[in-house]
């Protein structure tokens, strides 16, 4: 197959290294997939939720679902009253008005009357100073915050401090919970109040949907082809990947659109780190810091049944912004924390959380760009017969196809959360399509946001939404 | 074509063919399960009409159209009997339930709760078994408490319990294994039931410094939630325990309990090495409503902790003008986190006033 000259050698040891990455890549999706798979079989949610009421209603604990909102003037207002009218026993809404340049807080003053009041609270977690506190004599259960802008971490902070309810429940301003969602969720602190810190629900995505006043009426589909990519993609991050670390107490992130937390556990770690685009993952990661130092047994937990929807983006421009965005939270938490990450003391966190992490999210993609540019290269330089090179492609683009029908099967088997057939086809259709240059854009977004953590870029990026 | 090679595309084309008879599997699968689960919920229906229509007439004659469709599932009927028990009592339910067996879902479920693999199909079979007592009945769910799900043994506990069998208390307890801590909320409810009848049991499982700490903990709860003064003294031993998180527990059942005479534990609850001891001793000042402990109530606002300092404030609000006294006073006189947070629910307290 190859000549022995040095560019041949190099070439050899390049793909070994490129052929060794993929397959222990995929090996450890296959892994993911078959934890997964066997998690949701032993266990399948509940499905009615009117069981969840007779179980839970009387022993719920209070939760502070925690708003922050940048310029969110056109959608705050239905957000708000959708989240107000959660089916839930004690809910409080702390909706952060992070420094917005629109009319944000103007919207909420005229929708829900607010008057100044005062909150007692200790600013145990650390953020910007507050402009004011706003309660409404129409929506008892609101406190609305306005504060110099300081970011979503710090936002977060600052509802996390003003809030009293024992669990606190991040979400974004612009995602939609499903009516039972809080239920369910609850579920693993009521199970384990003793030992259970943070619970993580399912992202779905909600372009497609039917949504009226901040609700989902009906589940459906986009036409568009960038959001039916990011269903298949939502679908092996959350079914397989967030269940299977889940399983095995290697969970290491909970999305920052949907989560449950235990506030005393939040503010012993300090709060949400500043400073940082990958804030949710960060502090999944200083939660188990924290538990483990002070040799606590404590649960993270993974839930598929909860589901929060969002509106994912339906341009390349801002989707590849968030994906370099996302990837660069990743390696700053990786890189923050990589002493504890990488100590075999933790287990499966060291394994699956940070190792197996490494493999998927920076060195496997990183793999798989070389391969596209190296097996060219060697083909055309004479050194690759075109037949391994054929074979090599196959086997990428089979196994990545065979990944993502895989996590389409989780969601049939239990969750069923696409209700027509036709739906089905098309998901299908999507998981073989996405892998012919999707997954490879993909890779490339991956590729900026590890520059851009190389060269220190700190900002979120303008993200760019259609809205509901 | 080397080994290498033909080793790739045999993988490939194996990875091909997976993912090619995934994709049937999940289509066909769609079709199947659609027609199953419709067949299921005209089934329900049927079974929801039928049943509610015999326990109108009570006729066991009329009612053979009920066992007919009873034993056309017994899966389905037991959901919907788990249904219909939120909202049918008395001659009705029982009328129900002996249709029921005559169809022998009990014998069906018995069946289930032995050799069914899913464990959410036995924890049903558990759960609606509490509706047949009887010795086969006994058994089944006896064996249950030691099922490798702790749902699935709760369940059964819970059944047990149900039935009225509270002689079997301290079986139940010792059988079910709680060291995963699992399903907290069903023990609840099986240690409330103990707690009824067989008050000692639990007394005794809460004093054992060696059981696990959530069965003690569920325990505490559970005295407190009986809403029976006989169970302080035994709390009240429970607030010098070894363990912090007992202590605090005791202390947030002696609040649910309301007993007034306990300024002298309670005190030294708000001086525990423990913040979780002296945050939940704090909280139970105000719940119980004990003026005399506000000044050790106002020392908290200096406490190292937040949680501590911000309870301990909340707290002082309950006291009421004893509590306002001192908050007032802390919050001109003192300086720096006490004075602040003093005044800052001093000014909340009063903005609510207004605005009730």
């Amino acid at each position: 197959m190859l000549d022995g000259s040095a560019f041949t050698v190099a070439t050899q040891i390049a793909a070994g290294i490129v052929i060794a990455t993929g397959c222990l890549q995929y090996l450890s999706y296959i892994v993911q997939l078959a934890i997964a798979y066997r998690t949701l079989r032993k266990q399948p949610p509940l499905k009615r939720a009117g069981q969840l009421w007779d179980r839970y209603a009387d022993v719920a604990p209070p939760i502070a679902l925690l708003v922050p909102a940048y310029n969110e003037e056109a959608s705050i207002v239905a957000s708000v009253r959708a989240l107000l009218a959660a089916k839930y026993p004690h809910i409080e809404v702390v909706v952060v008005n992070d420094g917005s340049r629109d009319g944000t807080m103007d919207a909420l003053r005229e929708a829900f009357d607010l008057q100044p009041v005062v909150r007692a609270f200790e600013e145990v977690a650390p953020h910007k100073p507050i402009l004011g506190t706003y309660a409404s004599p129409v929506a008892s259960r609101l406190l609305v915050v306005d504060k110099e802008n300081g970011g979503k971490a710090d936002a977060l902070n600052c509802a996390i401090n003003l809030s009293r309810a024992p669990l606190v429940c991040s979400i974004d301003a612009d995602s939609i919970l499903d009516d039972d969602a809080l239920i369910r969720a609850v579920g693993p602190f009521i199970a384990d109040p003793m030992r259970t810190v943070a619970v993580g629900g399912t992202v779905r995505v909600a372009n497609g949907c039917r949504i009226e006043r901040g609700r989902i009426v009906s589940v459906g589909l986009s036409r568009r082809l960038l959001p039916l990519l990011q269903t298949i993609e939502y679908l092996r991050a959350f079914l397989m990947a967030r269940l299977a670390w889940s399983r095995v107490g290697a969970l290491t992130i909970i999305s920052g659109a949907f989560g449950l937390f235990q506030r005393r556990a939040v503010i012993a770690v300090g709060g949400y780190s500043l400073g940082t685009v990958g804030e949710d993952y960060e502090l999944i990661v200083k939660l188990h810091r924290h538990f483990r130092k002070i040799r606590r047994e404590y649960v993270i937990s993974y839930v598929p049944e909860p589901v929060c929807w969002t509106e994912v983006p339906e341009d390349l421009g801002t989707l590849g912004r968030q994906r370099a965005r996302w990837q660069r939270g990743a390696i700053e938490t990786m890189a923050r924390h990589w002493r504890f990450l990488l100590n075999p003391r933790n287990g499966n966190i060291s394994l699956f959380g940070y190792i197996v992490g490494l493999l998927i999210d920076i060195i496997g993609p990183l793999a798989e760009v070389i391969g596209y540019i190296l097996i060219p290269l060697a083909w055309i330089a004479g050194v690759l017969s075109f037949e391994y090179a054929l074979a090599f492609l196959a086997l990428t683009f089979f196994a990545g196809i065979f990944i993502s029908i895989g996590s389409l099967i989780l969601d049939e088997l239990e969750l069923r959360r696409f209700p027509r057939k036709s739906d089905l086809l098309l998901l299908l259709f999507i998981a073989v399509i996405e892998n012919f240059g999707y997954r490879q854009l993909s890779n490339y977004w991956r590729m900026v946001g590890i520059w851009q953590f190389v060269r220190g870029r700190k900002d979120w990026g303008v993200m760019r939404r259609r809205g509901y | 074509m080397s080994d290498l090679l033909i080793g790739i595309y045999l993988t490939a084309s194996a990875l091909a063919a997976l993912a090619l008879v995934l994709a049937f599997y999940v289509v066909i699968r769609r079709i199947f399960v659609d027609r199953a689960i419709a067949r299921r919920q005209r089934l329900r229906q049927k079974l929801l009409g039928l049943m509610l229509e015999s326990t109108a007439t009570e006729s066991t004659e009329s009612a053979e159209p009920l066992v007919a469709a009873i034993r056309q599932d017994p899966g389905v009927a037991a959901s919907v009997l788990q249904e219909l028990s939120e909202n049918l009592r008395g001659a009705d339910f029982q009328f129900l339930l002996d249709r029921c067996r005559e169809a022998e879902l009990d014998t069906f479920l018995i069946k289930a709760l032995k050799a069914e693999r899913r464990a959410h199909r036995r924890q049903l079979a558990a759960e609606t078994l509490q509706f047949f007592p009887g010795t086969a009945v006994r058994t089944a769910l006896f064996s249950a408490l030691q099922d490798e799900d702790a749902e699935v043994s709760v369940a059964a506990g819970d059944s047990l319990t149900a039935q009225g069998d509270i002689a079997a208390a301290r079986a139940i307890l010792d059988r079910l294994d709680h060291s995963q801590g699992g399903a907290s909320l069903r023990l609840r409810t099986i240690y409330a039931r103990c707690a009824e009848q067989h008050r000692d049991e639990i007394l005794r499982l809460v004093a054992d410094g060696e059981a696990s700490p959530v069965m003690r903990e569920v325990g505490i709860h559970a005295l407190a939630q009986q809403g029976d003064l006989a169970a302080v003294p035994a709390l009240l031993a429970l607030v010098d325990d070894p363990s912090p998180e007992i202590r605090a527990t005791a202390y947030a059942a002696l609040a649910r309990l309301g007993y007034p005479d306990l300024s002298g534990a309670i005190g030294r609850g708000l001086e525990d090495p423990n913040w979780q001891v002296r945050a939940s001793a704090a909280e139970a000042v105000g719940l119980i409503g004990l003026p005399d402990l506000a000044e050790a109530l106002g020392r908290l606002l200096a406490d190292t902790e937040w949680y501590v300092r911000l309870t301990a404030a909340l707290a002082l609000v309950e006291l009421r003008e004893n509590g306002h006294e001192v908050l007032e006073r802390i919050s001109t006189s003192a300086s720096g986190s006490p004075a602040r947070i003093a005044a800052l629910v001093i000014e909340e307290n009063r903005g609510m006033a207004v605005h009730a």
